[in-house]
């Protein structure tokens, strides 16, 4: 595939991937952006091929989850462990571990928008993950399980389980 | 009951969504800084590969010189046995009362240290009688 054709078949995923990398850096802009120029330099490096055996769209959004996940690790290893200790010694442990969008994140959204952000972010990781790949990829749940590397079976239960839940938090906030 | 709150659900995902997209970063702009990317990547792997023969040169020369220091040490030992020699026969002298023995005076004191002592040690003595 020449650079061109690369090129106009990535823009095309664009805004997907984007929000694919948001959610998989947990509402992180400025990460999720380097996630996706880290994906298209080893798509330019050629270490990634589509082999064409399925949808671009999905194997593209596995390589987001990879390289997102990749980058976690290299800010984990880069924090360091006295970091993380001093951290924990100074009572910021809880902080570190809230998985909620980042505050700046959450102002620059409507309040309807990111009260959805916000819920889909409290659900455990891969409820989240499936039901954002469902409903803001527009993926089906076969699909949402080839990106997120789980058999169809697990990716359903996870859909189910996230849904009944939202539907349940819904519900309660409506009531109040 | 169940469909409406899923219809709600999709409608408010939508909305969010719409409104992420918006907020997107243009596709030309992280596409040019992944191209500068490679490119720096690429200029810093030949880096890599120099500083790694830099530091293969380095360790090869510890080696040399550890060989050479390791060959050296024979000599070590020999100045070694050289200083237990003389005190050896300070020793013996200094159990004789003071006097030399004649084996260690006859000795060729120039090429032994330890006999050069030795007679330094009788010429002291010699001094103090009276």
């Amino acid at each position: 595939m020449n650079p061109d054709e690369l090129s106009s078949q990535l823009a095309a995923l664009h805004t997907e991937a984007f929000g694919w990398a948001l959610h998989c850096c947990r509402g992180d802009a400025g990460l999720a952006e380097e996630v996706v120029q880290n994906a298209y330099v080893k798509c330019l490096q050629g270490k990634l091929h589509h082999d064409g055996s399925g949808s671009l769209k999905v194997w593209w959004l596995e390589v987001i989850r990879l390289t997102a996940h990749e980058e976690w690790r290299r800010l984990r290893r880069s924090e360091g462990r006295l970091t993380a200790w001093l951290r924990s010694w100074l009572g910021d442990a809880d902080e570190s571990a809230d998985e909620r969008p980042h505050p700046a994140r959450q102002m620059e959204l409507s309040e309807d928008a990111a009260r959805v952000r916000d819920l889909l972010s409290r659900l455990p990781a891969r409820q989240g993950e499936v039901l954002h790949l469902v409903f803001y990829e527009e993926l089906t749940i076969a699909d949402a399980a080839a990106v997120m590397g789980v058999s169809f079976g697990s990716a359903r239960q996870h859909y189910e389980r996230g849904k009944h839940r939202l539907r349940e938090w819904l519900e309660q906030e409506e009531t109040r | 009951m169940n469909d409406e709150r899923e219809s709600d659900l999709q409608r408010r995902i939508a909305a969010w969504r719409e409104q992420e997209k918006e907020q997107t970063p243009a596709f030309e702009r992280v596409w040019r800084r992944a191209q500068r990317a490679r490119q720096t990547s690429t200029a810093s792997s030949g880096w890599r590969w120099r500083r790694v023969f830099g530091l293969g040169a380095v360790a090869a020369t510890l080696m040399c010189l550890s060989v050479l220091w390791w060959r050296r040490e024979p000599d070590t030992l020999r100045a070694g046995g050289e200083s237990a020699d003389a005190l050896s026969a300070a020793a013996q002298i200094a159990a004789s009362d003071w006097e030399v023995p004649s084996d260690l005076l006859l000795a060729d004191a120039a090429s032994q240290p330890s006999l050069q002592i030795a007679g330094l040690v009788g010429e002291i003595n010699s001094l103090l009688q009276p």
